[in-house]
């Protein structure tokens, strides 16, 4: 795997590249500034396998240079890890929302390192298995996610906010008790979306569920967010340090949102599938749960009144 | 998904020596380089006491550096001294600081470019 570690300290940057070569990771390069690391990821020969940023840099701070990796087409989902102080969380944050998949933080533990490597590895294992599948079925029919299956997880490169599953699980188990009260999960599940699945060709499924999370995202636009799109046709929404939304203006957002949709599917003669938006969920200040259950929880709360219910109970318990 | 973490790796003792005098020699470079950051955040110091707006953001700015590159390079003291001092300034920040309060943050400071020093004469 080709790592380009980012950091303005060029003594970590060596101690990094040991601690790399030392795990068995003897393709390391480093870069001191973003604009420097920026023209090393441009290179589409060779291509950087991995990303390790500092958050705290100068004059270009790792948030932005991971916002502008993700703008470049082909690292649109390269692993990135983000390094930083544990004091830092306001900014692991926002590196989370501007597309990192993970962080590590300083200083900088081996085993810490190894694990998230690993991750990262794997990330990109399965990014390389599933560019495979995809140019192997694109000379028969496009297919635009990796399983191709119906509770498959789409991964969306074009909508804000958008993340694998993976980072979002990574995301709040690296929240505190009391940061995690303090954010919430909303589901958002396409009715019927198993009939459309039947009746659609994947890759127009995957570009419709796509379109519901455009909506989604753009309905949420005035929250710090992300999204990711776990499979049978759900959308998961987790809302960071909102612990209270109005949902019933998120639903009108959304409903607005839909609104432009259908114009544009009408006119293809085809009819937008309903999208259910199930009540915010939280987790309690002294959690029994694992973190990752709020998304299943904000997922069954979409699922009609049963669901709901379920994750009021759950919310109760909570 | 992330599991909760063992904090040793297992390692044979040729690597774990190789290692340990990598790192040695980059604590040496840390330490012989820490003239230029004493002069930064000595730089700083000056400029909070004129009551500079940007000495604080200086000044955590060359904390959070030192306290993840010497905490990882192994010294310890220095790497949470100066996430203190970064915390500290972090809080000062914005404030209206009494005289008393002042003091205070500068006798960290002092304090801190104090332990740097002991760390450079060490070199």
């Amino acid at each position: 795997m080709r790592i380009l570690a980012i950091d303005d300290e060029p003594i970590f940057c060596d101690l990094l590249r040991a601690r790399l070569e030392q795990l068995g990771y003897q393709n390391v390069e480093t870069a001191f500034t973003g604009p420097e690391a920026l023209d090393i990821a441009a290179a589409r020969t060779n291509p950087v396998e991995c990303f390790i940023v500092d958050i705290r840099m100068m004059p270009m701070d790792g948030i932005e240079l991971v916002r502008r990796l993700r703008a470049i087409p082909h690292h649109q989902a390269t692993p990135i890890v983000m390094l930083s102080a544990l004091t830092d969380k306001a900014s692991i944050d926002a590196a989370f929302m501007a597309g990192a998949n993970d962080y590590i933080t300083k200083p900088l533990e081996m085993v810490e390192l190894k694990i998230r490597l690993e991750m990262a590895r794997n990330i990109q294992a399965e990014r390389a298995q599933a560019r495979l599948l995809h140019e192997h079925v694109l000379k028969q029919e496009a297919i635009l996610f990796p399983s191709a299956e119906f509770g498959g997880e789409i991964i969306l490169d074009d909508v804000p906010g958008a993340v694998s599953v993976m980072s979002m699980e990574n995301f709040l188990l690296k929240q505190g008790n009391i940061r995690l009260r303090q954010s919430s999960a909303i589901g958002f599940s396409l009715q019927q979306a198993d009939r459309y699945f039947q009746k659609m060709d994947p890759t127009y499924y995957a570009v419709l569920i796509g379109d519901m999370a455009q909506a989604v995202s753009r309905a949420l636009s005035a929250f710090p967010h992300m999204l990711t799109c776990p499979g049978n046709g759900d959308i998961v929404a987790l809302l960071v340090d909102r612990a209270h939304v109005d949902i019933d203006q998120i639903k009108e957002n959304l409903a607005h949102e839909l609104e432009a949709l259908r114009l544009r599917f009408s006119a293809i003669d085809m009819t937008l599938p309903q999208l259910e938006t199930g009540a915010p969920v939280r987790t309690g200040l002294f959690r029994t749960h694992c973190p990752t259950t709020l998304i299943a929880r904000a997922r069954a709360a979409a699922r009609g009144s049963e669901g709901t219910r379920a994750a009021h109970n759950l919310q109760a318990i909570a | 998904m992330t599991a909760p973490v063992r904090r040793t790796l297992p390692e044979n003792d040729a690597t774990r020596s190789k290692m340990e005098q990598a790192l040695a020699v980059m604590r040496r470079d840390f330490c012989a380089g820490l003239d230029e950051r004493i002069c930064r955040i000595e730089t700083a110091r000056l400029a909070f006491a004129s009551a500079s707006d940007t000495a604080l953001d200086t000044l955590k700015f060359e904390a959070h550096r030192i306290c993840g590159v010497a905490g990882s390079l192994g010294l310890d003291e220095v790497s949470t001294r100066a996430r203190t001092l970064e915390e500290h300034a972090g809080w000062a920040e914005g404030r209206a600081l009494s005289p008393k309060d002042r003091a205070e943050l500068d006798r960290r400071i002092e304090d801190f470019l104090d332990l740097l020093e002991d760390h450079l004469t060490e070199t």
